[in-house]
């Protein structure tokens, strides 16, 4: 069977669901004569967010900006805290206990202090962020670095490499595929903290607009807002998921 | 048993460092408690409120424990029909996986304004959020059972539901607590956002107005009581893994 068949003969089923779903979903509005604030049709949630692009572009952006700068920053700092962890055992020792204390409580009942200190911009909500993705990218990190074989390492060592050689050259690439799994799972807990603490107060994003259409009871627009931060997380998760298959193809 | 104690005792040790630290510096720098309130004071808020803080507490966990009941057995059901009906698990195991990495909780809003702020639409809440990983786990622990294994059931006669309740669904129930683990806190998030859009009781509910009136001291106590809920959430489902999964090796 030739590629593009065997993918037609595994994206029909989903299709279909999609199609079954949406057609049902047009037909009950149709049939109970649902209003708008019971349930919009797709049709008139696509057409709500047309007709006021850079509004809904706008507000993706913001959450975007905010999710993706906490991320970039929480997995720089994830990962560097891993390899001084594990260069310095006794560093680690002293420091998890308090980062597993710390992210034992919901990272969104955080929200309110940060949002008390930093104010409602998008820098409480980076702060967490940067929080959330870098335990998660840490503990990955760490499970990674320090599974490889101990045979190996003293086999390495025994041709005489250093510290450092072995840290590049077996423990980081070993860590490769653990760290990429954090890295996946730490990109969609960037977007959920972004979009729920815009909830909690802010002045732009998906997540204060979904909030401000449901105060004003405005059901379009706060469908429009969930529909556009799941694309958005969407696009975002196939990037980071597409970027992690091609760096760790082994 | 001596091993199990100092793999507990060290890192605790650690955090009664790091806390008792935390008190000396505010109580020698006399940091003002609308800054940062010291431990102790955190803890004499919580004694202060906690009338108020434990009726908080018990309208969150009752939301996050209904939904995550209901949201445990739509997904073990809807797991095992996916599991049985080949078009079915084509169809919807797509959205299934790509409900995972999207934020879903975010639907939450709309749940809010169909079924308005009492504790119903906050479990509704806690029920999807729940529901989604626990059915995924249930299909991919179902589908990675040996299809020898299924051979020799049936080639001692057992039928399509002798299988699943002799082999399939006893064979995945470590991969489904580890999904109603992930569901516990899914659904106590999920609880208290569910509040924030105008509930009047709850842990969302005392976040929300602390956060309103500058009351530090009390957003701390919010915040200590929201992870020991949490922790004890997590407890009680693990507790509960051990009784009915008593045979696997608990990690």
């Amino acid at each position: 069977m030739s590629r593009s068949a065997r993918m037609a003969v595994r994206l029909w089923p989903p299709a279909l669901a999609a199609l079954l779903v949406l057609a049902a979903w047009e037909l009950a509005v149709w049939w109970f004569q649902l209003p708008d604030f019971v349930l919009p049709t797709p049709q008139n949630i696509v057409l709500t967010a047309l007709q006021d692009p850079r509004h809904v572009l706008d507000d993706t952006l913001t959450t975007v900006a905010e999710a993706m700068g906490g991320y970039l920053a929480g997995s720089l700092l994830g990962l560097a805290l891993a390899i001084v962890f594990v260069v310095v055992p006794w560093l680690g020792r002293a420091a998890m206990p308090l980062y597993v204390t710390i992210n034992s409580v919901p990272m969104i009942a955080y929200g309110p202090l940060a949002i008390i200190f930093l104010g409602v911009g998008s820098a409480s909500k980076v702060v967490l962020i940067v929080v959330a993705v870098s335990y998660t990218v840490l503990t990955n990190a760490l499970a990674g670095l320090r599974q490889c074989d101990a045979g190996m390492i003293s086999l390495l060592r025994s041709y005489g490499a250093s510290d450092v050689t072995i840290l590049t050259k077996l423990r980081i690439p070993a860590a490769v595929p653990a760290i990429f799994a954090g890295l996946r799972v730490a990109v969609v807990h960037a977007m959920i903290l972004a979009v729920v603490l815009e909830m909690l107060g802010a002045n732009a994003g998906l997540g204060w607009s979904i909030f401000r259409s449901t105060q004003m009871m405005d059901f379009v627009q706060a469908w429009v807002a969930v529909g556009a931060s799941v694309v958005a997380s969407l696009v975002i998760y196939s990037a980071i998921d597409w970027i992690s298959r091609r760096c760790a193809w082994w | 048993m001596m091993d199990r104690l100092a793999r507990v005792a060290a890192p605790a040790a650690t955090v009664l460092v790091f806390l008792l630290l935390w008190q000396g510096s505010v109580d020698a720098f006399h940091v003002s408690p609308d800054k940062l309130p010291a431990p102790a004071a955190i803890l004499a808020t919580i004694w202060h409120g906690r009338i108020a803080f434990a009726s908080a507490i018990g309208t969150t966990l009752a939301e996050a424990l209904i939904g995550l009941a209901g949201g445990t057995l739509i997904g073990i059901a809807s797991g095992v029909l996916l599991s049985q009906v080949r078009l079915l698990e084509r169809m919807f195991l797509p959205y299934l996986v790509a409900s995972q990495a999207v934020p879903i909780i975010a639907f939450g809003a709309i749940i809010i304004m169909w079924f308005g702020n009492g504790i119903s639409s906050k479990a509704i809440i806690a029920v999807y959020l729940s529901f989604f990983p626990v059915a995924v786990n249930t299909l991919a622990g179902i589908s990675a059972i040996e299809p020898s294994e299924i051979g020799l059931l049936r080639s001692f006669g057992a039928g399509r539901l002798a299988i699943l309740f002799k082999l399939q669904l006893p064979a995945t129930l470590p991969a489904i607590f580890t999904a109603i683990r992930l569901g516990a806190s899914l659904a106590l998030v999920g609880a208290i956002v569910g509040e924030w859009f105008g509930a009047t009781q709850g842990l969302g509910v005392v976040l929300l107005t602390a956060m309103f009136d500058y009351r530090v001291p009390q957003l701390w106590a919010a915040i200590v009581l929201t992870g020991a809920t949490g922790t004890a959430l997590y407890g009680l489902v693990v507790l509960l893994q051990r009784r009915i999964a008593w045979w696997q090796a608990e990690a």
